[in-house]
């Protein structure tokens, strides 16, 4: 048990990196787009009623830009890995709803027009992986190489 | 310093950083009215331009015909609609298709003919050649079928059709059909149908 959470520990800091900048990435890449294009997407997936899709187009890249950033730089480290791991669990949910209702999908559109193009099945195991990791982050207590390390000093 | 003044440094830090990377990387597309006359249609000096960017072999873009002539026809003194190849590259026929509706247009019947290979879409489409398709539909319009077929074959229509393309990718064009009203976008036939006519209204009111 001990072993096990000083090996957390030291993978701590990349575990927290590594789904911050994979938000970071993606929510940037949308957010300099036309929220058209986003809505596009979400409308592919047949989930949200017509009215949303613009107002879920509009926030939910900035809200992936900025918690992505806050993992990255290790701010407010839990409430951050907390709400990643909600997105990642939502992104999951969509993803595998599409997948299993067979729609015509044939890009995710994760990281908008310009990204990587990822197939749904490919970014549905790509979010599972990350959510686990920010449910990993969850549980360090020492925060190494994190900016809530240096703001608790005192 | 304080715990919770090191909190706000970090955090408005944060949303500084993200503010500004996106104001700097924002990439708005700037779509071009630039169109020969035949494919452009409504009042000439409207207020209100829909570009759209589109693709005959695409059924989304058969399915906004009624809505794009709902709003030409909502808004006759204020609206101009202004057409751009967007053919994709997944659909086989999309660029002959494109040429044969340029020759159409060099004749005068650009948009009787698009609306032909958009109605005729399931005729054409799938065939192993669609070119006696596209040459029985010129027919049918009274077009001379001869400068048809010419016209379609001529490096003209190719280069035209080369330029737009280029264009749509360069605007990164997302999916067919993309419209933009005056400079606001809306991809596909829900969000036009559900935002265009407000689009629309908003555009006249500025």
């Amino acid at each position: 048990m001990m072993k096990g959470r000083a090996i957390l520990s030291m993978a701590a800091p990349v575990f927290r990196i590594v789904p911050g900048a994979v938000l970071a990435v993606s929510g940037y890449l949308k957010a300099v787009r036309p929220a058209a294009e986003f809505a596009a997407t979400l409308d592919s997936y047949w989930v949200f009623p017509s009215f949303l899709v613009f107002p879920i187009a509009k926030i939910v890249p900035w809200v992936e830009l900025l918690v992505g950033l806050s993992l990255v730089v290790g701010f407010m480290t839990r409430a951050s890995a907390l709400v990643a791991a909600c997105l990642y669990a939502a992104f999951v949910a969509i993803l595998a709803q599409g997948i299993f209702r067979k729609l015509p999908m044939t890009d995710c559109g994760c990281f908008g027009q310009v990204g990587p193009h990822l197939q749904p099945i490919q970014a549905l195991g790509l979010d599972a992986v990350l959510l686990v990791i920010c449910l990993l982050v969850l549980l360090d207590t020492e925060r190494k190489f994190a900016a809530d390390q240096w703001i608790e000093q005192p | 310093m304080s715990q919770s003044k090191k909190r706000w440094i970090v955090g408005l830090g944060i949303v500084g950083v993200a503010v500004v990377s996106v104001a700097l990387g924002r990439r708005t597309p700037t779509f071009s009215g630039d169109a020969p006359a035949y494919r452009q249609t409504g009042a000439p000096r409207a207020r209100v331009v829909i570009s759209e960017y589109s693709d005959f072999q695409c059924p989304k873009c058969g399915a906004v015909v009624p809505i794009v002539k709902g709003l030409l026809s909502a808004y006759p003194k204020d609206v101009r609609l202004v057409f751009h190849h967007a053919p994709l590259k997944q659909h086989k026929w999309a660029i002959p298709a494109a040429h044969a509706a340029e020759s159409a247009g060099l004749q005068g019947k650009f948009w009787e003919y698009a609306e032909t290979l958009f109605s005729k879409q399931t005729e054409w489409s799938p065939s192993t050649d669609p070119k006696p398709f596209f040459i029985s539909y010129a027919k049918d319009l009274g077009l001379n079928a001869d400068q048809f077929t010419t016209d379609m074959d001529s490096v003209f229509i190719a280069e035209t059709i080369r330029k737009e393309k280029a264009h749509a990718d360069a605007i990164e064009v997302p999916a067919t059909p993309t419209f933009f009203i005056n400079d606001r976008m809306l991809v596909g036939d829900t969000q036009l149908s559900g935002n265009g006519a407000r689009y629309i209204e908003q555009e006249l009111v500025r």
